[in-house]
């Protein structure tokens, strides 16, 4: 069964994601409530995916996404970003950081479901 | 595959996350507004303002909620604008921030009401569009000799106001620290995660960064990841390793005095922040809808008013069956003790701190300061003080009233104040204390011109006794608050009369004033923490129960037949007792009622005083039965609201029954003469 790993210090924002996440039946939802969190949960445990908020308290997201690159063991984990920045040069910035994917807030649970599905391996999760 | 997910589910804990994130934003508009008068930078309250509408406008835009989304987007482009070109804001900025702030306060409300919801107003987007964010260049690093004790890679990754903020801390005398804490599943276990971590030392030291930095993996550290933790404290260096852990964590000093001069890395464009105290408030807490709490009280009092039930077929039992009879009895007892007990832990969920009340005044005072013209300084001190959140909103709006009159009122003129010798800024002091009788005092104090007798008295029309609950009863008349004359000399009448009512007639509690005139003015206002469920005594009244809520009951009185002395007095009432020396008007409960008074006259009966201010009525009824828990359900029905009937509760007999509210029935009396004569 995968496990993803939903960063966001927004609680309202966890819970609407794995709301949306609810069909993906294989998959299963682990909470990070900073940034901070996140790589330390990263660090002892593995994850086949991370959906990640860019603004956070401690430290930013783009700040997980480069320290999660550096680190041999998480350099293939699928990262989607749901942001609410939508310009040309945060988008450039957040993808050559490493991110994976990037969807703009507000987005639909469709659009959300059908972004993991894409990212995560062949037949981990099933709708 | 079907998805029927509607994300306007949210909307409630919505609403309440925007609500916290708009108090802390308010909070920090104020540190803003503060540095820059004092002509101080505020780069981290800037970038938190920043992060908190950031937070805002996505939430919003995820339920739909365009205003706000607009709103925030336009604030959010200021304050970036402040703090990449590291510029300060100007102060003109100020003020459009915090009507943006109250115009998205604004649609919460109404969000929460069920109200439609305008799209901003075009003035308001004018004006925040309008705001340059030219300031003054920021101050020039104070960095010189000091210099951080760093790895290169982990200095490169302090911002420069962090860099700033170390620095200063060490030369203000701080200990500028640094702890390193290595993450594991063994210390997860014993509760030592980076959250726990960042929380604990949060309490005992301000966490300027944390950077997470990769180590080779060894038994120590499975992960192969360390968090390097930058604070500033005045705690001991034990103090900091327990929170972080235990005995062997180091806490190296991080700043060292002399050479080299210090690199100058570019200011990081991507807002990259640090631990905020007033987040780490927020974790471990639930948050919870009132109504759940309110649905699991509803199911306590039913299961309240089944006990009751059970000790009213007990007592028969008993007198059946000793033996079984008195071991149901104990047990029942005992169901008692716990059946408190859960009601405590209960009624616990529903309590609010009360500093997260006054936490609001801050707002409140700066806007007053701004249409008064006067200089006043709040303090709030609420120590550990908790009540029930109904309460506690239901006080808030009479707190508002004096805090309000109190300003406009209360503390003079800048200049006027000094003609006579006082410091030129004012002082407005709230407080509160959690009494031993589960009710809180809160005291609004100010050290302005105190209340103007005469003025009251001209505004009247009449004479103001002399003693201060005279005054008190004189401000808080109706007429009063009409006259909405906003100058120093008009006394304080302003919205007294629904001070009062919500603090004496909705709350049960007291209102009190000590005056203090030249030198200023407290109000102390007295209610009880919780009114959700009372200790109330059931009363007879020939053939019908009553209840009486045991908080505004004074005494207890036997009334014997022939020692009540008949008289006229000035309330047109008929007796009076002696009562601890002074004499007490007695009245009738059931004339009250249109009953016909019990016909045996020699019969002893029981007579419950009721204060009202400074004066008292013993009202006679045939006889107090009990005292006992009960469960007020309030009479919200406007048709059917009786003045001296304040609700009704459950004794257990499956009937419904009055409660009586004999503090407004006293005061009807008092002020009218008789009971049920209109206005």
């Amino acid at each position: 069964m995968p496990n993803a790993l939903i960063v966001d210090d927004s609680k309202v924002m966890r819970d609407m994601i794995i709301a949306c996440l609810r069909p993906l039946a294989g998959l299963s939802p682990t909470e990070a409530t900073s940034g901070l969190d996140a790589i330390e949960q990263l660090s002892l445990q593995r994850f086949d995916l991370l959906v990640l908020d860019l603004n956070m308290p401690d430290i930013g997201g783009l700040e997980v996404i480069e320290f999660v690159r550096a680190q041999d063991k998480l350099r293939e984990l699928p990262i989607l970003v749901v942001t609410t920045r939508d310009d040309q040069n945060s988008r450039t910035r957040i993808l050559s950081a490493g991110a994976s994917q990037y969807l703009t807030k507000p987005f639909t649970p469709a659009e959300i479901l059908s972004a993991v599905q894409g990212l995560l391996p062949d037949g981990k999760a099933t709708g | 595959m079907s998805t029927s997910i509607d994300l306007k589910e949210f909307r409630g804990a919505y609403l309440a996350e925007v609500g916290e994130h708009l108090s802390l934003s308010n909070a920090k508009m104020l540190e803003i507004e503060d540095s820059l008068k004092r002509g101080q930078a505020s780069f981290r309250a800037i970038r938190e303002l920043f992060r908190l509408l950031h937070t805002i406008k996505g939430l919003s835009a995820m339920v739909g909620v365009d205003t706000i989304v607009t709103l925030a987007h336009r604030m959010e482009a200021i304050l970036r604008r402040a703090d990449q070109r590291t510029m300060e804001l100007s102060l003109d900025a100020v003020e459009p921030l915090f009507h943006g702030l109250r115009a998205i306060q604004e649609v919460v409300v109404a969000l929460s009401k069920g109200r439609p919801i305008d799209p901003p107003s075009n003035v308001l987007i004018a004006r925040l569009e309008a705001v340059e964010a030219h300031g003054k260049p920021a101050s020039e690093s104070p960095g010189g000799e000091r210099v951080l004790d760093l790895e290169p890679a982990l200095d490169a990754k302090l911002a420069r106001f962090e860099r700033e903020q170390l620095i200063n801390a060490d030369r203000e005398g701080r200990r500028v620290v640094r702890i390193d804490f290595v993450p594991s599943p063994k210390k997860a276990e014993l509760g030592f995660t980076i959250n726990s971590v960042r929380e604990r030392l949060g309490s005992i030291a301000e966490i300027v960064k944390v950077v997470p930095v990769a180590v080779p993996a060894t038994e120590d550290a499975p992960g192969g990841l360390c968090f390097v933790l930058m604070l500033v404290t005045l705690a001991e260096d034990s103090e900091l390793a327990a929170a972080v852990g235990g005995p062997e964590v180091q806490v190296r000093p991080l700043v060292h005095a002399p050479p080299p001069p210090a690199p100058d890395p570019a200011f990081s464009e991507i807002p990259g922040g640090s631990v905020d105290d007033d987040d780490l408030h927020a974790r471990n807490v639930l948050r919870v809808d009132v109504q759940r709490v309110d649905e699991a009280m509803e199911r306590l009092a039913a299961l309240i008013v089944s006990r009751s039930r059970l000790t009213r077929v007990l007592d028969d039992v008993a007198q059946v069956d000793g033996a079984l009879g008195r071991e149901l009895k104990s047990i029942v007892e005992e169901s008692g003790r716990q059946l408190r007990d859960l009601r405590a832990s209960i009624l616990r969920i529903r309590t609010v701190r009360f500093a997260e009340i006054l936490a609001r005044l801050p707002l409140v005072v700066r806007g007053l300061r701004r249409s008064s013209g006067k200089d006043v300084t709040l303090a709030t001190d609420a120590g550990d003080a908790e009540l029930d959140k109904s309460v506690a909103e239901r006080l808030f709006p009479a707190l508002i009233h004096l805090v309000r009159n109190a300003i406009d009122h209360g503390i003079e003129l800048p200049d006027e104040r000094e003609r006579s010798g006082k410091p030129r800024q004012g002082t407005l002091t709230v407080s509160a204390t959690v009494l031993a009788n589960r009710e809180i005092s809160v005291q609004v104090s100010d050290d302005g011109a105190g209340v103007d007798r005469e003025a009251v008295a001209r505004q009247l029309g009449g004479v103001v006794p002399e003693a201060d609950d005279g005054l008190l009863n004189a401000l808080c008349r109706a007429g009063l608050s009409t006259r909405r004359v906003a100058t120093t000399g008009s006394g304080r009448g302003m919205g007294m009369d629904i001070v009062k009512k919500i603090v004496v007639d909705q709350l049960g509690g007291t209102l009190s004033l000590a005056n203090h005139p030249g030198k200023g003015a407290i109000f102390t206002l007295r209610v009880p923490l919780t009114v959700a469920i009372v200790d109330a005594f059931v009363v007879r009244l020939k053939e019908d129960k009553f209840v009486v809520p045991v908080v505004s009951v004074e005494d207890i009185v036997e009334v014997i037949p022939g020692a009540a002395v008949r008289g006229a007095t000035p309330y047109g009432l008929v007796a009076l007792m002696a009562w601890r020396g002074t004499s007490v008007p007695l009245v009738e409960l059931a004339t009250l009622f249109g009953m016909t008074p019990v016909a045996d006259s020699t019969a002893v009966r029981h007579g419950v005083i009721v204060r009202r201010g400074s004066e008292r009525v013993g009202f006679v009824l045939d006889r107090v039965l009990s005292q006992q828990e009960a469960v007020i359900r309030p009479l919200v029905d406007p048709l059917v609201q009786v003045p001296g009937i304040s609700g009704s509760t459950d004794l257990g007999d499956g009937k419904s029954t009055l409660v009586l509210d004999l503090s407004a029935l006293a005061h009807a009396l008092l002020t009218h003469g008789r009971y049920g004569e209109p206005n």
